[in-house]
């Protein structure tokens, strides 16, 4: 009896963790802001046909993204630097307007989140 | 080995390239990514040359982006180890075409500020796409080499495969940081 009770106890355990474990998935995506979700759908939409690199753009010299694509990532960048409290005037202060310093401290918004997200459902587990 | 030395001192005094910023990788494609990450000077000799090592070969699930937390990102050759979900755990570098070690990730020669960083940026990826959870290659094998603009290779940036999957490599600079991105669409 006593052995049942322990193994009863043992696998409710196991179904505990495992639920736990479910949830932590779903919070990875529920944590992320409207704003992050939209930075990323910018970054994608790169590959839409009509944002892809034109045949000008592909014999230029250099690797960095052409402005005509850079503009397709800034409206998600402000957005997202603005969900932290920044106001317009500061962006505006801080990148002169700028599209790549835009999309870097942006970016940089992004991956400090999403460590932190990372980290708080590590420490929930 | 004086060879090796001279080598070093020439590169670092005429060139100076820097891995100066993080490496994305978003897999948008409905395909499984598996490839090289390269790295090299590519402004400037082109080696050093740095190679994912240990996995050769990093392998990168369809659907993995930012969004849901399961791009690549590697900021650097050492951080990567314990904070990408893709951790490297030994890269192999080329001081010239008849030199290549291999190196763990935490050796120190790789650290941040040293001589291999400081002359290496994100370059290119050589890889192969997959349907999901097998070594089946995805439509017209889509796959290939992408590459930095630089003397070093004779790749593209990007490609498009005829029913449309595409794949590229970009960077964006603000003077301080250079994020490099490669896309599978």
């Amino acid at each position: 009896m006593k052995k049942h009770f322990l193994l009863a106890a043992f696998a409710s355990l196991i179904l505990t963790s495992c639920n736990n474990e479910g949830s932590a998935t779903n919070t990875m995506e529920s944590m992320k802001t409207p704003q992050m979700e939209n930075f990323d759908k910018a970054f994608k939409s790169l590959g839409d046909p009509q944002n892809r690199p034109t045949e000008e753009e592909k014999r230029r010299n250099t690797s960095e993204l052409s402005d005509r694509r850079k503009a397709l990532l800034v409206p998600a960048s402000k957005e997202l630097i603005l969900s932290t409290g920044v106001t317009e005037n500061e962006l505006m202060r801080k990148t002169g307007g700028d599209m790549s310093q835009i999309i870097v401290w942006a970016t940089q918004i992004y991956m400090k989140k999403s460590d932190e997200i990372r980290k708080n459902i590590k420490s929930e587990k | 080995m004086k060879k090796g030395l001279a080598l070093l001192s020439l590169a670092a005094f005429s060139f100076g390239s820097a891995q100066k910023g993080p490496l994305i990788l978003n897999n948008y494609s409905k395909y499984d990514f598996e490839g090289y990450i390269i790295a090299s000077n590519s402004d400037g000799g082109c080696y050093p040359l740095v190679t994912s090592a240990d996995p050769d070969l990093v392998k990168i699930p369809a659907d993995s982006h930012m969004y849901n937390g399961h791009e690549l990102r590697y900021n650097d050759y050492q951080d990567q180890f314990n904070n990408s979900l893709y951790p490297m755990a030994a890269w192999s570098v080329m001081l010239s075409a008849t030199n290549t070690t291999t190196i763990p990730w935490n050796d120190p020669s790789l650290s941040l500020g040293g001589f291999i960083s400081d002359n290496t940026k994100w370059a290119a990826s050589k890889f192969a796409m997959y349907y999901p959870g097998t070594h089946n290659n995805a439509p017209d094998n889509f796959g290939g080499t992408v590459s930095i603009f630089s003397n070093c290779y004779n790749t593209t940036p990007n490609f498009t495969t005829p029913s449309g999957n595409m794949a590229e490599i970009f960077t964006i600079d603000d003077g301080v940081t250079l994020y490099t991105y490669i896309q599978l669409y």
